[in-house]
């Protein structure tokens, strides 16, 4: 089943008269169960895809286009609305965990207020679901993370409570936004199998943002690559790894190969 | 838990002393403030008189007690309707940014381009000589200093990912500026709050100094200098106290601002 489509999604940038092409005619769909991995070097468009997808940029930003989510039109829907499901149907996860919870709330605190919007639990079951949930991410002492500050923690910890959270009221679709870049390499294997096993489950769909192409080739079904704002190349993911069909695909790779390459020739010196 | 500053302690005594004084201010005066007599005229300290008597035999340490109640409950009204005011403008002009906040921000650059003094005298000249008209006259001066500074705070966090991250998992706008910005501002705030208190005690006092305001012979800090001034030759001990008060409370709420700052911005404690 087809939790998200996009149809000539296009993001104009508005300056007076000047009317800026930032991301042209992209389309794509994602499955339940299925990942799909948006790619492409920094700047190339990636997350500015995400935002104008999900209605987060400003005013001087002009996004249109068709987005189907979860068989409901998402661009016609009601500003209100929109937050609401955005916050039931889509999970969250972003690049930068140490930044991305309130400095001076305590996680349990932050965790609770977010949730009591949309699950009405009385405390004490609300505890033990949030402890649940921790589990859920591989975090046994619970309790414990619950009561500290976001500075007390690691940044593979946090995007874990992230991960947490992204899942906590069952989304149909995960937007994963660089999840792995700003972690040590072991959380990012860590992630990494949470979100292989989120997969597996077959209940959401991923929507897996990243430049970093060993990261996606663990992880994506199929993979859109973007340069300068356009598709430049779609398929599955192992064909792609394999033989890109275009020769930016191909220069990208090679790129991948070469870095690769030096570390292997230094290593065996 | 947090440590209490030094300065905090005793700032805070000093301040609730002042506030505890002034509310029991008829337990704790030694005579009522406008009992006169000529016969008492300007006597020197002493046990019955501890500051001494002014140029009508009133005892200046029961009036400088009393004199609390107008001073701080009026500088108390005046902080509150600014930053009330200042807060709820600057928080929507900072987060919700776009017209809103450029007519917003133009408004205060209009307010802000008056002379705040002159203004409050004009006002108050157009209005009448009563107090409430003074702190209207004031509130209306000032807000938009704050305003302005909260939008700035305001800003520093409106793009921080933690809130863009609470609006991607559908928080309402009011919850991102009540749970997420309101606290992360609030030790800005708070030093805000108590230079602002500071500066209003000031200028009530300044203008019941000038005759406006407070009108005598209620015992205001501002309006017993002013009647100081007057028998100054004569009698100069008589301007030291009220002004040694002004003084006094007026530098303990800045050090309290600080002091607070250093409390609850954990981000400076560490």
């Amino acid at each position: 089943m087809t939790i998200l489509e996009v149809n000539n999604l296009s993001v104009h940038f508005k300056n007076g008269k000047k009317k800026m092409c930032l991301i042209q005619n992209i389309g794509f769909s994602i499955r339940r169960g299925e990942c799909l991995g948006l790619i492409g070097e920094s700047g190339s468009g990636k997350s500015m895809t995400m935002k104008g997808l999900l209605g987060l940029l400003e005013p001087s930003f002009q996004v249109t286009g068709q987005v189907v989510l979860n068989q409901k039109d998402w661009m016609a829907q009601k500003p209100s609305l929109k937050r609401e499901i955005m916050a039931k149907e889509i999970g969250i996860v972003l690049q930068n965990p140490m930044n991305s919870f309130d400095p001076l709330m305590r996680i349990d605190r932050q965790m609770k207020d977010y949730m009591k919007h949309y699950k009405k639990l009385s405390r004490s079951q609300m505890h033990q679901w949030l402890l649940r949930l921790l589990e859920g991410v591989n975090i046994k002492q619970g309790d414990e993370v619950l009561k500290k500050y976001p500075h007390q923690l690691s940044g593979g910890m946090l995007q874990r409570i992230m991960i947490a959270i992204a899942m906590a009221l069952e989304p149909a679709l995960i937007i994963a936004d660089e999840p792995t870049t700003a972690i040590d390499t072991k959380s990012q294997k860590e992630v990494i199998q949470l979100l292989q096993t989120i997969k597996a489950k077959g209940q959401a769909g991923i929507l897996f943002i990243s430049h970093d192409l060993g990261v996606v080739s663990a992880l994506a079904d199929s993979i859109v690559l973007l340069h300068q704002g356009k598709v430049v190349e779609k398929g599955l993911c192992q064909d792609f790894m394999k033989a890109p069909a275009s020769s930016y695909g191909k220069e990208l790779l090679e790129c991948k190969l070469k870095i690769g390459g030096e570390n292997h020739a230094t290593r065996s010196c | 838990m947090k440590k209490l500053t030094m300065s905090l302690w005793i700032t805070g005594a000093f301040i609730c002393a002042v506030v505890i004084a002034g509310i029991f201010a008829p337990l704790i005066a030694p005579h009522g403030p406008y009992e006169n007599s000529i016969l008492t005229k300007f006597t020197p300290m002493s046990l019955t008189y501890p500051f001494g008597t002014d140029h009508l035999g009133r005892c200046i340490f029961s009036r400088i007690i009393y004199g609390i109640r107008p001073t701080l409950f009026f500088s108390f009204l005046i902080m509150v309707g600014t930053m009330t005011l200042g807060t709820v403008l600057g928080l929507m002009s900072g987060y919700l940014g776009g017209k809103f906040d450029e007519v917003i921000m133009r408004f205060v650059d209009i307010i802000l381009s008056f002379p705040s003094q002159i203004v409050v005298l004009a006002v108050v000249a157009a209005l009448g000589n009563q107090i409430q008209n003074v702190i209207i006259a004031m509130i209306l001066v000032k807000w938009a200093w704050y305003c302005r500074m909260i939008r700035g705070s305001v800003l520093k966090f409106r793009q921080s990912p933690f809130v863009i991250y609470s609006k991607m998992i559908g928080m309402p706008t009011l919850f991102i500026l009540r749970k997420h910005i309101l606290p992360n501002i609030s030790a800005d705030l708070t030093v805000l709050a108590s230079i602002d208190m500071g500066w209003a005690i000031l200028n009530i006092s300044t203008l019941s100094f000038l005759g406006i305001g407070v009108q005598p012979p209620v015992s205001e800090w501002g309006a017993m200098l002013n009647e100081a001034k007057n028998v100054f030759r004569s009698n100069p001990i008589q301007v030291i106290f009220p002004g040694l008060s002004l003084m006094s409370v007026i530098g303990a709420f800045h050090y309290m601002g600080d002091a607070l700052r250093d409390l609850w911005d954990p981000k400076e404690a560490l």
